[in-house]
Order: C-alpha cells, then sequence, then structure tokens
C-alpha cells in the first residue's frame, strides 16, 4: 500500500495563511479618507483616531476573474503613534487591516 | 490657461505599450482644456508627424520626445530616460540617438549606449528618474552617494539647466516616498523637478486593454503576467486641474512642464528639414540642371531621330518647371538609380550595355511619373506622354511644390531585389532606407493574441480565427453568433473580455515593418531627419516614417515594385528569343491588334496583368477596349474610387450612348477625355483648378486630405475653399456640392498609371495570343501570381491549344520549360514506343529484381488512362514474353512528329544505355542523348560540346549534358512539362540535386535507382510517384506497385548499409491505380491534375440530373432556373452584401452571386470546395450571374473531401 505523500504537512495538516485582511471599522471623511479605525480583539472593541495619512495607494487587478481585486490602501499613523495599513475594498464598501 | 503640460504621453506607436491612439489622446487632451501636448513614444518617433498635424488642428502645441533604454555597456542593466526636442538641433540628435539604440543593440531591444551621448546633446531635454530607473530606485532607497553620481552624469551630458528628475503620481504604493526623495535629490544637485502624467492610455477603461497588451507583449497570460502589468489603472491622461491637485505639496513641478514647453519650439516636418537629393555633374556643365538637359536632348535625338516642334516645347516646359522646383538633382538622383537598375539587368542576363536605358528600361514607371517626358528619357518610364497627351499637373505643377513628386517603378522580382541592396552599396544605410510599413491588429491576430493572454482555449481561438469571415476585430459577437460551437460563449467570462478588449485593439500597430519598396534617399545624412533602424531582412534598413508620414515629411520616395507580371513577361520574353533566336521589341509590337483586343472583350483575360480579376473580366466585357486608351480607362474604372460613386456603371451607360451632361461646364477641360465621370486622380486636381479655383498645388493637398485618417476638420476646409471658390466663377453651391461629392477617399488611379498598366496588361495579352506556351509556361514559373490556382491555369491553357505535361524525373527540370510541337497521336505513339523500349530493355537489365514482378492492365492500356486512339489498341493484362518482344520492336512506333527524339527510341544506343552493369556516368552523351529535355526540344538542330573529359578537365565547372549551343527553331510549341518544383515537398534545392544527379551520372534507369540515387526523402519520393514523375521511368507500370515499391526500397539516410536488398518477394498484387487514384494523387501533389478535371470524373452523373455545364448557360435566357456544378475559384464579399462566388468546370467558369440571406442559409454548404447550385439567370448591362437559391455540397463519389484542395480565394 502506497501512502499519500501530501496527506501531512509540516504545517501540521494545513497551510495557515499570513498576512490576512482583518475587518475593521472605519470612519472616513468626505474624501474617502479614514479619520478613525476600530478594531473588534477578543470581543473587545478598541478604535483609534488617524493622526497623519502616510500614503496612498491602489490596487486594481485581476478583472477577468468573477473576483476582481479593486482596493484602496492607506498607511497611516495613528494619534497613539502606531502605524497601521487600512484597505477598503472597492468591490465591496468593506474595510480591511493588512499590513502592506 | 492651466501651468500643466502634459510631457510624457505614450500612444499605440508604443508598440504593445500604449493603449490609446494619437487622436484618441489628442482628442481627449483637447476636452481636458490641455493647449501643449507632448509625445514621447518607446524607441521611435513614428507617430510624431501624424500626432503634431492633427495637434495643430487642434490648436494644441505639439512636442516630440522619445522613451529609450539607457545603459553604459551590455553588462549594465539598461534604463529609461526620456528626451524632448526643444529646436531642430534637438531633433537631429534625437534621431541621430534613436537610430543609435537600434542599431548598436541588436534590432528587438534597442538600448541606448552611454557612449554615443557625448556631441549629440544639444537642444535636447532629458527627463529621468521615472519610476522603475535606476536613479528612483536608488532615491528609494536612500542611496545618495549613488544617485547623486548618477544626477552629475546627466549634468555632464546635458548640461543642468536640461535636465529634469520626473516626479510621477499613480497611487502606486511608494508613490510618495520616491517623490520626497527625488525631490531632496534634485535640489542637493541643483536642478529642477518636473511633473509629469507618465499616460498610457487616454481614459481609464483602456487599462484593460494595456493589460492584455503588455501579457502579449511579454508572450505570457494575464495570470502569469503579475510582474509585468501595472498595479493598478491610473495611468491615464488626468486633467491639468487634477495634476495640479497631485502634485500640491510641489507647485515648481508643475511650473516646470510649462517652462519645458515654452522650450520646445513647435515640432512639423519643416523641423525635418529635408532637402531633396543633390547629385554630382560631370565639370563640363556647370549645374545639374544643364547635365540634365543634355541628358534629356541627347536621349530624345536617339528616340525620335528628329526634335520635333511638339517634342521641343514639351521638354522646355518641363526644363523650366524641374528648373524652378530645383528638381533637377532629384531627376539625376533617379537616372542614377535606373543606372543602378540597368546594371543588375545587365548581370542577370535580362539586358545588354548595347541597349540605350530610355529603349528598354529596366523598370516601368507607374503612378503620375509616367506623365514627364523626361522620366521617359532617363529611363523611368516606357508611356511616351506625348503620345497620349497627358496632364502634367498632378505631378509637378506650375505653383508652390508642396510635396516631391511621386515615382513609382515597377521591376521584375529578382531585379528589385538586388536594386535594393545595390541602392544600399551605393548610398550607404545613413543615406537610404526604405520606408516602414505598420502592420495592424485584425480579427484573426486580436482572436490568437489577446485570445491567449486572456488564457481562453486555443482550440476553440483556432476554430474562430479560422472560420471568422469578417477582419474586423469590432465584429466578433456576430462571428461568434455564427459559429455554432460558440454561439453560447458569448456572454461568458473571458470570451466576453475578448469581445470587448478585441473591439478595442482592432487596428492597433504591431509594430514597424518593412514596406516592401518604399525607399527614401537623402543627400544630408538621413539619421539627422529620421531615425533609421535595421529590418528584419539582413542588410536592409527602414525609417520610422510609413508611407504616409515620408509623404508628410515631405521626403522623396522611390517606391520600387516587384510585379510578378514583369517577372513573368521577362522570362517569356527570353523563351521566346530562346526558340526563336530574336528579341522581340514590346514597345513596336501592333498595338491594334484586333485578335488581341477580341479575347479581351471576350473576357478571356485569365493570366492577363490588371485585367484578370472577376470584377475586370466582367468591366471589359462590357467596354470591349479597342485602342490602348480605351484600355487604359478600363483599368482605370475597376477600382474603388470610381466604384464608390456607381462610376463604372454610369461611365459604361454613357460609353454607349446613353445620354448625359456636365453638372457645370466647367468640368468640361478635366472631365471630357471619361465622359464626365471621375476615373483619375489628375481629375480631381484639374477640377479643384477649375471648378474651385485653387491653385494646382492646394487642389493636391485637397485630393490627398480624403486619404487621411481622421480628416473631417481637414476636409469641411477644404469644402469651404471649394465652395467659395466656386462661387466666384459663378458656380451655385448646389451644384458646387454635388461636383465636391463626387471626391472621396478611395483609391484610384492616376492618369498615366493607367496608361502604363494599360500597355502592360495590353504586352501580355498579345504575349498570350501569340506564343501562349511561353506565356502559360512563364506565368507557372511566376507563381504565386495571386490570382487563379494552378488548375485553372492549366484549363485556360489548354483551351489555348496548350497540352501540360506532368513532371518526370528524367525529363524535367526545376522550373516548367516549353516542349515542342507534338500532336496527340504522336505522343501517344511516342509513348507506346517508349513503353516497348522500356519493355525490350526490361529484359537486358536488373534481371534479379524482375522475375514474377506483376504489371498492370492500368498501366499497359492508356485507354484506361481516358484517352483510347484508333489504331493503337489498348494492350491489357500483364504482358506476356511475346508482348514484351512486340513491345520490344515497338522500336518501329517511333513517333511521327519528327522533333521528339526524347522518344524515339531508336536513337538509343540499347545495349549502353539502362544497363546498370555500364554505369559510365558519362555514357549517355551521344549525338542525341535522349534524357536531356533541352535536347528533346530543339529537335535536330542540336549540337552538344565536346564532354569535358574530352577537354582533360576532372571536374567540369557545368554538367556536359547541359551545354549545348543552340540554333534557333522557330516551330511553335504548344506543350510545356511540368518543373519538379511544382511536386509538394520539392524545393529549388531538392529539384536541384534531383536533375544534377540525373545529368552527371545518367538518367535514372529504374525506381530502384533513383531511391537509391536521388538521396531524396520517402515522403518526397513518394510524392514524386504520385505526381507522375516516376510513370516513365523504366520498371514502373503503376503508381501504385511504385508507392509500395518506394516504401520496400527507401532506406533512410545514416541507416546502416546502402546496399540494396532483394524486395521482390516483397512486392504485393495490388489494385492498378485507376483514374481516380491518379487524379486524387495529383490533386494533392500538384494542385492540378494534368489530364483532366475533377467535374469531368462527374458529369455524366451531373448530366443526369440535368446540372448544366458553363458552355451550356449562353443561350439561357434572362430569370430562366438553372442547376450548375463546379470547384469553387473565389468567394468576394466586395460591398459587405452581395457574395459572389466563381465555379470553375472542365469547359470554363460560372459566376454565381449569393444574396445575404441565401448566404445566410447556405453558409456551410458554399463553403465546400465543389458545390451544385440552383438559381435564376441575371442578365443585367452585358453581364451574366447566376443569382443563387439553393445550394448541396458536391463530393465526388469516391473521392474524400480532403482529397480536392480547397484553393479558393476568400473575402481579400
Amino acid at each position: 500500500m502506497v501512502t499519500n505523500p501530501r496527506k501531512t504537512t509540516s504545517a501540521g495538516g494545513s497551510y495557515q495563511p499570513l498576512n490576512m485582511p482583518i475587518a475593521v471599522q472605519v470612519i472616513s471623511n468626505p474624501d474617502g479618507y479614514p479619520v478613525s479605525v476600530s478594531e473588534t480583539r477578543n470581543d473587545h472593541a478598541a478604535s483609534s483616531k488617524v493622526e497623519h495619512v502616510i500614503d496612498v495607494w491602489e490596487l486594481d487587478d485581476e478583472w477577468w476573474r468573477s473576483k476582481p481585486v479593486r482596493r484602496r490602501y492607506f498607511r497611516l499613523l495613528m494619534e497613539n503613534g502606531r502605524v497601521l495599513t487600512v484597505f477598503r475594498d472597492l468591490t465591496g464598501d468593506e474595510w480591511f487591516r493588512q499590513e502592506y | 490657461m492651466s501651468k500643466y503640460v502634459e510631457l510624457r504621453a505614450m500612444s499605440w506607436y508604443s508598440f504593445m505599450e500604449g493603449a490609446s491612439s494619437t487622436d484618441e489622446m489628442l482628442v481627449r487632451a483637447h476636452e481636458l482644456g490641455y493647449d501643449a501636448f507632448a509625445l514621447v513614444d518607446r524607441n521611435n518617433i513614428t507617430g510624431a508627424l501624424e500626432f503634431s498635424e492633427a495637434a495643430e488642428e487642434l490648436g494644441i502645441k505639439p512636442i516630440t520626445g522619445v522613451t529609450l533604454m539607457l545603459s553604459d555597456d551590455d553588462d549594465d542593466p539598461p534604463s529609461p530616460i526620456t528626451l524632448l526636442a526643444q529646436n531642430r538641433q534637438g531633433y537631429a540628435n534625437m534621431c541621430n540617438l534613436i537610430t543609435f539604440a537600434h542599431i548598436a543593440a541588436g534590432r528587438t531591444d534597442p538600448v541606448l549606449y552611454t557612449r554615443y551621448l557625448p556631441g549629440r546633446t544639444d537642444g535636447l531635454i532629458a527627463l529621468i528618474g521615472e519610476p522603475g530607473s535606476h536613479i528612483a530606485t536608488a532615491a528609494s532607497e536612500g542611496a545618495i552617494t549613488r544617485t547623486d553620481a548618477m544626477v552629475e552624469r546627466f549634468i555632464g551630458w546635458f548640461g543642468a539647466e536640461n535636465v529634469f528628475i520626473e516626479l510621477q503620481r499613480h497611487f502606486i504604493h511608494g508613490d510618495l516616498e520616491r517623490n520626497h526623495a527625488l525631490v531632496t535629490l534634485a535640489e542637493r544637485n541643483g536642478i529642477e523637478v518636473v511633473a509629469t502624467g507618465g499616460v498610457c492610455y487616454h481614459e481609464r477603461a483602456r487599462s484593460r486593454l494595456h493589460d492584455v497588451l503588455t501579457a502579449i507583449r511579454h508572450n505570457l497570460t494575464l495570470e502569469a503576467s503579475h510582474r509585468q502589468r501595472k498595479a493598478n489603472s491610473h495611468y491615464e491622461l488626468k486633467s491639468p486641474e487634477r495634476m495640479n491637485q497631485l502634485f500640491q505639496e510641489w507647485p515648481q513641478a508643475i511650473e516646470n512642464t510649462r517652462r519645458i514647453a515654452d522650450r520646445c519650439e513647435s515640432f512639423n516636418a519643416k523641423q525635418i528639414n529635408y532637402r531633396f537629393p543633390r547629385e554630382e555633374v560631370p565639370d563640363e556643365y556647370s549645374d545639374e540642371q544643364e547635365f540634365l538637359e543634355h541628358v534629356c536632348n541627347e536621349a530624345a535625338k536617339r528616340r525620335y531621330g528628329h526634335i520635333t516642334e511638339k517634342i521641343r516645347n514639351r521638354l522646355d516646359r518641363e526644363f523650366s518647371l524641374i528648373k524652378r522646383h530645383g528638381l533637377a538633382g532629384f531627376f539625376l538622383l533617379y537616372r542614377r538609380v535606373i543606372s543602378l537598375a540597368q546594371d543588375v539587368a545587365i548581370e542577370l542576363g535580362h539586358s545588354s550595355a548595347e541597349v540605350p536605358i530610355e529603349e528598354k528600361p529596366p523598370g516601368r514607371g507607374r503612378g503620375s511619373s509616367v506623365a514627364m517626358l523626361v522620366g521617359t528619357l532617363i529611363g523611368l518610364s516606357h508611356i511616351d506622354p506625348l503620345e497620349y497627351d497627358l496632364p502634367l499637373e498632378r505631378f509637378i505643377s506650375d505653383d508652390e511644390l508642396v510635396n516631391a513628386p511621386d515615382i513609382d517603378l515597377d521591376f521584375p522580382r529578382d531585379i528589385r531585389e538586388e536594386l535594393i541592396l545595390r541602392v544600399f552599396e551605393e548610398f550607404g544605410w545613413d543615406h537610404a532606407a526604405l520606408t516602414a510599413m505598420l502592420p495592424t491588429y485584425k480579427l484573426k491576430g486580436v482572436v490568437r493574441d489577446a485570445g491567449k493572454a486572456l488564457g481562453l482555449p486555443p482550440l476553440e481561438l483556432d476554430v474562430l480565427a479560422k472560420r471568422a469571415e469578417s477582419h474586423n476585430a469590432r465584429n466578433l459577437a456576430a462571428e461568434m453568433e455564427r459559429i455554432d460551437e460558440l454561439q453560447d460563449k458569448i456572454d461568458l467570462p473571458g470570451w466576453r473580455d475578448l469581445i470587448e478588449i478585441g473591439a478595442q485593439l482592432q487596428g492597433f500597430p504591431k509594430g514597424l515593418a518593412q514596406h516592401p519598396g518604399g525607399m527614401i534617399i537623402s543627400s544630408t545624412p538621413l539619421i539627422d531627419i529620421t531615425p533609421v533602424q535595421p529590418s528584419a531582412i539582413d542588410g536592409r534598413y527602414i525609417c520610422q516614417w510609413d508611407k504616409h508620414g515620408a509623404d508628410s515629411a515631405g521626403f522623396l520616395k522611390i517606391d520600387f515594385l516587384a510585379l510578378g507580371a514583369l517577372s513573368q513577361m521577362q522570362e517569356c520574353m527570353q523563351l521566346i528569343e530562346k526558340r526563336t533566336g530574336s528579341h522581340i521589341d514590346l514597345s513596336r509590337i501592333d498595338f491594334n491588334d484586333d485578335t488581341v483586343y477580341d479575347d479581351l472583350g471576350r473576357g478571356d483575360t485569365v493570366g492577363v496583368f490588371q485585367v484578370e480579376s472577376a470584377a475586370q473580366m466582367q468591366t471589359i466585357t462590357r467596354m470591349k477596349p479597342r485602342n490602348l486608351y480605351d484600355l487604359a480607362l478600363e483599368v482605370a474604372a475597376v477600382r474603388p474610387g470610381v466604384g464608390a460613386n456607381d462610376g463604372v456603371s454610369e461611365f459604361i451607360r454613357r460609353r454607349n450612348g446613353s445620354e448625359w451632361d456636365y453638372d457645370h461646364p466647367l468640368e468640361r477641360r478635366a472631365l471630357e477625355k471619361s465622359l464626365g465621370i471621375i476615373l483619375f486622380q489628375d481629375q480631381v486636381v484639374t477640377l479643384g483648378i477649375d471648378v474651385g479655383g485653387m491653385t494646382a498645388s492646394e487642389s493636391d493637398q485637397m485630393r490627398r486630405a480624403f486619404q487621411r485618417r481622421n480628416n473631417e476638420a481637414l476636409i469641411k476646409r477644404y469644402w469651404e475653399r471649394f465652395r467659395d471658390g466656386a462661387a466666384e466663377r459663378g458656380v451655385s453651391e448646389k451644384i458646387a456640392e454635388k461636383i465636391f461629392l463626387k471626391f472621396n477617399p478611395h483609391y484610384m488611379f492616376p492618369e498615366g498609371h493607367a496608361l502604363a498598366f494599360g500597355v502592360t496588361a495590353y504586352h501580355m495579352a498579345w504575349l498570350r495570343r501569340h506564343y501562349p506556351t511561353e506565356f502559360y509556361t512563364s506565368i507557372f514559373n511566376a507563381q504565386p501570381m495571386g490570382f487563379w490556382p494552378l488548375e485553372t491555369l492549366k484549363q485556360d491553357a489548354k483551351r489555348m491549344g496548350v497540352t501540360i505535361h506532368g513532371p518526370d524525373v528524367n525529363l524535367s527540370q526545376a522550373k516548367c520549360i516549353p516542349v515542342p510541337f507534338r500532336d496527340e497521336r504522336g505522343r501517344e505513339r511516342a509513348k507506346r514506343g517508349r513503353r516497348g523500349m522500356q519493355a525490350g530493355t526490361w529484359g537486358q537489365m536488373d534481371s534479379t529484381d524482375r522475375p514474377g514482378f506483376p504489371r498492370f492492365a492500368g498501366e499497359m492500356s492508356e485507354g484506361q488512362r481516358g484517352r483510347p486512339r484508333s489504331g493503337f489498341p489498348p494492350l491489357s493484362g500483364e504482358m506476356s514474353a511475346g508482348q514484351r518482344g512486340r513491345a520490344e520492336t515497338g522500336f518501329a512506333m517511333v513517333p511521327e512528329a519528327h522533333n521528339t527524339l526524347h522518344l524515339s527510341t531508336s536513337h538509343f544506343p540499347p545495349s549502353s544505355r539502362w544497363g546498370r552493369e555500364e554505369q559510365n556516368p558519362h555514357s549517355p552523351v551521344g549525338e542525341n542523348a535522349p534524357e536531356n529535355p533541352i535536347y528533346s526540344q530543339l529537335g535536330s538542330e542540336i549540337h552538344p560540346l565536346s564532354p569535358p573529359w574530352d577537354r582533360g578537365l576532372k571536374h567540369p565547372l557545368s554538367p556536359p549534358w547541359e551545354r549545348v549551343r543552340v540554333r534557333g527553331n522557330p516551330k511553335p510549341h504548344n506543350a510545356f512539362r511540368l518543373g519538379l518544383t511544382f511536386v509538394r515537398g520539392i524545393n529549388s534545392d531538392t529539384a536541384n540535386t534531383i536533375i544534377e544527379n540525373r545529368q552527371w551520372n545518367g538518367p535514372y534507369r529504374s525506381l530502384s535507382d533513383l531511391v537509391s540515387r536521388s538521396g531524396v526523402q520517402r515522403a518526397t519520393l513518394e510524392n514524386l510517384v504520385k505526381a507522375g514523375a516516376c510513370d516513365e521511368l523504366p520498371g514502373v507500370t503503376d503508381r501504385r506497385q511504385a508507392l509500395w515499391e518506394v516504401g520496400l526500397r527507401y532506406q533512410a539516410s545514416g541507416a546502416q548499409g546502402r546496399l540494396q536488398l532483394e524486395v521482390m518477394q516483397d512486392m504485393a498484387t495490388l489494385r492498378p491505380a485507376l483514374e481516380r487514384d491518379r487524379m486524387t494523387y495529383e490533386y494533392e501533389t500538384l494542385s492540378l491534375w494534368t489530364d483532366g478535371h475533377v467535374m469531368s470524373t462527374m458529369r455524366e452523373l451531373l448530366t443526369e440530373h440535368h446540372i448544366l455545364n458553363s458552355t451550356q448557360l449562353d443561350d439561357k435566357s434572362d430569370e430562366e432556373r438553372v442547376i450548375v456544378a463546379g470547384k469553387v475559384l473565389r468567394r468576394q464579399r466586395p460591398l459587405g452584401k452581395m457574395v459572389f462566388m466563381t465555379l470553375e468546370d472542365e469547359f470554363g467558369m460560372i459566376p454565381l452571386a449569393i444574396p445575404p440571406d441565401t448566404w445566410k442559409s447556405y453558409r456551410d454548404e458554399l463553403r465546400m470546395p465543389v458545390i451544385i447550385a440552383e438559381g435564376q439567370i441575371s442578365r443585367k448591362n452585358d453581364t451574366m450571374n447566376i443569382m443563387v437559391h439553393q445550394a448541396w455540397p458536391l463530393m465526388p463519389t469516391y473521392t474524400p473531401r480532403a482529397n480536392i484542395p480547397d484553393t479558393s480565394h476568400n473575402f481579400r
């Protein structure tokens, strides 16, 4: 009997995706720039205000697939001194945090 | 006025990189309020002139520039740089640098090496630091020392005031950081920054096309080209306001765009500064003008003997025009080119140094240049303009000369190929270049390239590309709708994208290619006025303008065109000269030969240059030309520009006597010759002058304006000018409009061109009528000619009394050769006689191979080949010894035709001819070596030279068999033998191998001998057998049997041992090849059936079903219902509605007209190679068509479809 060599992996049976987007709540100004970002961790919601928008960039790709990628990223300096990267999914109008 | 000027926009001339046309870009720029704009395509300035002309129309200042890849050497990865031309000097330097980028680094990936920069930067502004460049990357990394050193080098090359660091903003990760670093870098080094849009398309919607183009450029799919594609769709042309907003942090970057734009002069053709070439003249002449006049006067004396007043006046008028426009150098340059062509013609044996150039010009002028007598006298043209009173205005006018006059020259193919190289040698690539051509995307290319990028299944893409009828990718959805397998895919993802993006890609240029023969020559270095790059063919160089660009730049353009018809004519003349011993001077033949005009008037014009198309045939039968000018009118009439206004029908109506009048009396001078219809380009110019009150050059500009793309505004201006001028001459606006509406953008011939082509057409028709064998031999050899398939030419040759013999390994040359007159009976007897010989010699050779070798009735009986002859009862059954004996005594059956020597076995020295044991390679040299076609062609007057070994030569330079002195034999030939290269799979090298072996080692004595000696591949041998080229080999009794034998005897080269093994025991008894087998074999290997026609095999059956042949239609009346059948020759849809098809049967052709509805219902049937069609006779204006109602495919009962090759020409 031949064993299936792919049955187990060093990751213990499944791949762990890295840097997956995490849903956040964002309040934005009329220009669409984030003003504050709230995140729920362990059932605890934490909100932080944006001090400064460091950079803005966009991804617009894979338009030929059933789910195209259209995101506007913001690199933010929060008032607590933390640097945070969030994006707005332009196809569904939701916000996510994702390091870039 | 906005401060921002866009200084970096790429158009579709940045091949596979820019996703908008120059016009789309400019129209958008105009909408957004730009008043200056720079086009900086990658590696070329092909779009610059078109761009500048359109920009000036829109009130936008055009700036021209280029983006190049810069590198120190091959080890240094290249980095982009953008150059903008400030002035004429900058433009010249830019052309130089682009040229060096192309020449130094190779054709596909041009790179400018930095060593070319010093001394070539005056007048240039350099934009550095674009995203992805070394500087931008190093600046983002914070590598201060490195970036400073880089900037310092640029300052050294260009000067600090001419180097700007580029800031771009596309919402790409890292944009801001990079821009901050670049601004600091600029400040540190004392130079300025400038904002640019890095524009790749005019609107965001084009970003998808840009992605697809990127994938195509890298030969990847979209999925696989993630790294190559842009990350988002923000590379569109943004408004100045938006750019101000994006760069509000660095206002100086915006202000600098305006400063740069102000420093750059408007780019236009004047900046190119082209000057007509100058020629050096002998010391005794004061200038070019004097020398040219001397040359022409001398030639005129030679040509006319006596210079009449008419000739003097014409020459003086032309001389004065040439002087006024400074064109003497131009004509002398042409004279030099013509002399080069003459040298080539002499070297190729087509001409002789003793014949003055004007007597036998090496090429033939076409186009308006034919109107110049000076042209005729320097050998440009073969038409005497005095004879036809050709007007000069279209070619050269009294007033300002806006464009260089056009001169086009047609040459036989071989002269042209050599001439192009000779011109490069003579002038150098920096003074002479071919014009470029821009192949563009059409439906097939779109489906293949974009479909692949989108990752669609290749098999389905192939179906779409092959079965689509339209060439326009905007019709993709409709085409898919029509194809059953693809109908349901139209709305699927991927396919939907293909339809959308395909429509956008339609018409996009794919790259720069070489124009077939347009050349520009310059006295000043060409690379100061246009970039030059190597073409795909070694040793040739192209400039970066296509013919429109070269026209706009005012370049002197010479078109060297290869005309297959001239190659054919040349060979035809040589064959006639070889046979008759005398040269025919085509300029002195009878131009009023009724038999020739009868042929033309009947539409009996297959193979006749210019009048052989279906449309020409239909027109010529209605016009029935009776002289050369008639013929020129006919040639000119079948042009899109004439057809567009229904001009042809109206012209014929008027010619046939229907009443007409001018729209205004002022039309008279222009249109008198052509009964009030515009047939020639020149007439548009004359109408502009006479009715619109324009100057000659202005009117010629108007004519050209009609042919430009996106010319609405331009045409509107000319209309207003025409209307106002006409009003001053008392022409009402209504009448002026009526006349103006006759002008259209479609092509028409100039009058001189029509005459030149008319004369060539007459020459061909004359040769066809009087020397049909040579005519058809040469037309076969000149293939491909693009019109009729070989089968049709063969049928036509038969109708003209010319027989075509199939190829023969022992008799054929590589090309077709005429063979002498002999009647069919003689031929039959000859065959029989030879068979007798073969059977006889069979007994003397190869005895080990033969016992038990069966022979078949199919071979032995000519009757089974279709033509039993009285007096020659067909032999049948296996030949008995006695029969063989009789056949052997068949030496008596020497053909009666006295000059078919090769068939007369009585000339064979039998004991030394075929026996393997006597393989003296030179033994066949005798009085009349029968296997050599030259001997057989020439009758008794042949004089072989002494064989080389007799002269003590070990390795003679040419084979003894070919060294024959010929005395003329004026007897007409009426047959020709197909060359070996006509057999599928045999190129000239293989053919020459077979022939040389035969020439040096004697004829092939058997199939076995051919297999072992010729060294050709098995598939080729099989094709030879199928084509009938081995039929006459001793021992070959049947093609099927011979194929079997090839299989047994063939040993791949390199296989162990070349020893012929005994194979007879493996021979099988096969059914002999029947007529149908030979037909399919020959269609398969020769694309024609020498002995018959596919339709004749079915005739009996067709007649039983009341299906008519082509000859039975003549007496059918209008609207009568008929059923016909034939092999499809062509399908055309000239106006996009009715489909016209031509069928062929064994007697002639049948024209079909298929209404759109019928086409829709019977498309699949009508696309089969052989069809039956039912419809009504339609007779209109002396033409006949069958208006088809129904169609069925016709399968020869025993022939699989694949064996009747579909050689039809479709929708071209």
